[in-house]
């Protein structure tokens, strides 16, 4: 993939938020260019027993929601699909938590929690709500890729997702919107923690010390061999929540935002 | 006679008492029948939950609750802390060699982090980590036998582990040996852990914490239990002339180390590294590792406050590292006459404090009036004053002067800004009692030194008198803090 190919795209992707700024939408799909994506875990090399950097992941162009999937948006879904209301929904599918801070099947509460990302909701419900509208969730790699923004104002994007684990839970998320960033995707740190397809594919070990655990090479741990780089907390953060996580857990913090192939 | 030694007389005979090395073996705790089922009572630091009596190994139950919270970690400085029970350290949990423990690792709903459990007395992969990583909303349940006796260390091991442990994420359990631990009048749990904010040391408001302060081991604190000022004034450790104490010592670290002491009182015994086959005895200071303990024991021979440190001092003096233990009861001239004393030792002389050229940069909003500049005042004071002048000004005897009533502080204001910023190293008297200590040089700002100085003069029966920033300026002796903020 050649630099220019994804600036001149990148360039595109800068300019078209600023347009949809003007309007109501905020929420809606962004197109995300191609590039390469280097998973930060590393893996065990096949002869030696050493870790090594894994093979730079190619990212095909994809579509990914703005902004998270907001409690209004969840409200047209149940309204649509009863099965997955929170009276009807089966424990199997969503632990008994989901929809915690809703007051009824058909009600998220206050008016102004219609613009704050749905929460508590299981991967299963997540990925229905996707499915109706014929996309997925995103892959760990595309998300972590569109965070990762080519490289643009990393230190500033760590530095707000360490002030946001911080930051007391209170009254729950806020509202969507504000900043995007350079592909034009809000909202991926400060509000939420996401859903992702294969949250469990990628799992740190749930001893996320060791530097040989048996599916995978998440290590941590001062010398942190295993990852691609150490310093880089909010990464540990988030493989960390990931693999905290059964497909039917809900939780206050955790959201999700849909993604699929380019359009 | 030196200070202590009629404390090492009674460590003879408490070495009698305590020769052999106390505990069973692995293969006898694992074999240990399990009769009976409890819930174990917990407590908060300093407080330690009450000596087992049991002659039988049981089912413990623990349920300890992960929070994540906001709280005090100095006077004016915020920090959301991640606690094992709600505060920092984590709640003490005390079991018996050959108990098997019921663990229930709670992360509250409202929590925002996933976190495990690492307990140093587990026998097992991650010590318990491997079986308990916990989604907020979620609870882990792993059970495991006592085979060792011993005080261990637990805390968080969720990557990134450092960030875990840094915001608090530590405390102790107890492996009590078979035979028990010898009777003591006091038992109490203290705990050093450093602290890395973006806010330098005494940066008022709430500080996030800091990634890259860690990563360099460059903590702005130093404390114990989990504050500064956690142990000390009224809410100082306190005992009696003839009692015996016993401190359960642990460091959470992340990164520091700590040299354990007790200004003014040896350890009759230690339990090196928390381990019970070993102890030693006539102990002055003890290393405490991060993610260690030790056990000290001592008889107090005469009252006074000692002053519990890292020995490593600039974290004691100047990062918040001290406790009090308070001890009243009658003078025992024998062992103290009252004119010999414990003279801190001070590595920075008053000069290279100054001359280091790194500032405590202190948000100081100026005061507006002489109330604002007393209100002001108080938290610098408690921040840079109080751990040896104390909360009532009257300092401690043979080793810090007091400033209630001072005829030295009220004489002469520009002797006493002389002091403060030049700072002093010679014996001087003060109400008629000789002091030979060191006070260093303070390199706070013209504001602060004003601020400082009204709130001592406007207490403690002290004349009153207003000290202006203009004032310091003309008379300071060195550099201080630039104002500017950051």
């Amino acid at each position: 993939m050649g630099a220019a190919a994804v600036f001149v795209v990148a360039i595109l992707a800068v300019a078209s938020p600023a347009a949809a700024a003007a309007g109501a939408e905020r929420g809606g799909l962004v197109t995300i260019p191609p590039g390469l994506y280097t998973p930060f875990q590393r893996v065990k090399a096949a002869n030696s027993g050493e870790t090594e950097a894994q093979a730079p992941e190619a990212i095909a162009a994809f579509a990914m929601d703005r902004a998270p999937v907001t409690n209004a948006e969840y409200l047209g879904f149940v309204t649509a699909h009863p099965e997955w209301r929170k009276s009807w929904t089966k424990t199997l599918f969503a632990d008994g938590r989901y929809l915690g801070r809703w007051p009824a099947d058909l009600d998220f509460g206050h008016a102004e929690a219609g613009d704050r990302p749905v929460t508590d909701v299981s991967w299963f419900a997540a990925r229905a709500y996707c499915k109706t509208r014929g996309l997925d969730l995103p892959t760990t790699a595309q998300w972590e890729y569109a965070l990762a923004d080519a490289g643009r104002d990393e230190a500033r994007v760590r530095a707000r997702s360490l002030e946001w684990f911080s930051r007391p839970n209170g009254a729950g998320p806020g509202a969507i919107g504000g900043p995007v960033n350079g592909y034009g995707v809000g909202n991926l740190i400060g509000l939420v923690w996401e859903w992702t397809e294969d949250f469990n594919a990628y799992a740190i070990t749930a001893e996320s010390r060791d530097p040989n655990g048996n599916d995978s090479a998440a290590v941590c741990g001062g010398a942190a061999a295993g990852i691609a780089d150490a310093s880089d907390y909010p990464a540990f953060m988030r493989a960390s929540m990931r693999a905290s996580l059964k497909a039917n857990y809900t939780a206050d913090m955790l959201g999700f935002r849909c993604a699929g192939g380019a359009p | 006679m030196r200070p202590g030694s009629f404390g090492s007389g009674v460590a003879v005979v408490a070495m009698l008492a305590a020769g052999a090395a106390l505990g069973a073996s692995r293969e006898a705790n694992r074999a240990d029948p399990i009769v009976g089922e409890e819930t174990a009572v917990l407590t908060d630091a300093p407080n330690v939950p009450p000596p087992i009596h049991r002659n039988h190994a049981t089912r413990v139950v623990v349920h300890l609750e992960v929070k994540e919270v906001e709280g005090q970690l100095a006077d004016g400085v915020r920090y959301v802390f991640w606690t094992f029970g709600g505060r920092v350290p984590g709640k003490f949990i005390r079991i018996r060699e050959g108990d098997e423990v019921e663990f229930h690792l709670d992360n509250h709903p409202d929590n925002k982090n996933p976190h495990n459990i690492d307990l140093h007395a587990v026998n097992g992969p991650g010590g318990g980590a491997a079986a308990s990583l916990t989604a907020p909303g979620h609870s882990s349940v792993f059970s495991f036998k006592a085979l060792n006796p011993g005080l261990f260390v637990y805390h968080c091991a969720t990557a990134p582990v450092a960030m875990h442990v840094g915001n608090g994420m530590y405390g102790m359990i107890l492996v009590e040996p078979k035979e028990g631990l010898s009777k003591v009048d006091h038992e109490y749990y203290l705990m050093q852990s450093d602290f890395y904010t973006q806010g330098k040391n005494g940066e008022k408001g709430l500080q996030p914490f800091s990634m890259e302060k860690v990563i360099d081991e460059k903590p702005e604190y130093i404390v114990f239990n989990g504050a500064v000022g956690s142990t000390t004034g009224d809410k100082a450790l306190t005992a009696k002339v003839g009692d015996t104490v016993r401190l359960f010592v642990g460091d959470g670290g992340p990164n520091v180390v700590s040299s354990f002491h007790a200004i003014g009182q040896i350890f009759d015994t230690v339990y090196p590294e928390g381990a019970m086959s070993a102890p030693t005895h006539n102990v002055q200071t003890t290393t405490v590792p991060a993610g260690g303990a030790a056990i000290a024991e001592f008889r107090m021979s005469v009252p006074g406050t000692f002053i519990l440190v890292d020995h490593s001092l600039e974290r004691a003096f100047n990062r918040g590292a001290l406790a009090q233990l308070k001890v009243t009861g009658p003078e025992d001239k024998l062992v103290y006459s009252g004119k010999q004393f414990d003279l801190v030792y001070q590595p920075e002389g008053a000069g290279a404090r100054a001359a280091t050229g790194e500032r405590q940069v202190v948000l100081a909003p100026a005061a507006r009036s002489k109330e604002e500049r007393i209100k002001l005042g108080a938290e610098v004071f408690a921040n840079n004053c109080q751990a040896c002048h104390q909360q009532d000004g009257q300092g401690v005897p043979d080793a810090f002067p007091p400033l209630a009533g001072s005829d030295y502080l009220n004489g002469d204001k520009i002797r006493a800004i002389k002091t403060v910023t030049g700072g002093l190293e010679q014996p001087l008297t003060v109400n008629g009692k000789g002091f030979n200590g060191v006070m260093p040089a303070w390199t706070l700002s013209d504001e602060d030194i004003a601020n400082v100085l009204t709130f001592v003069y406007s207490k403690w029966d002290n004349s009153g008198q207003e000290v202006t920033p203009q004032e310091v300026k003309l008379h300071r002796v060195t550099a201080g803090a630039k104002e500017t903020k950051e």
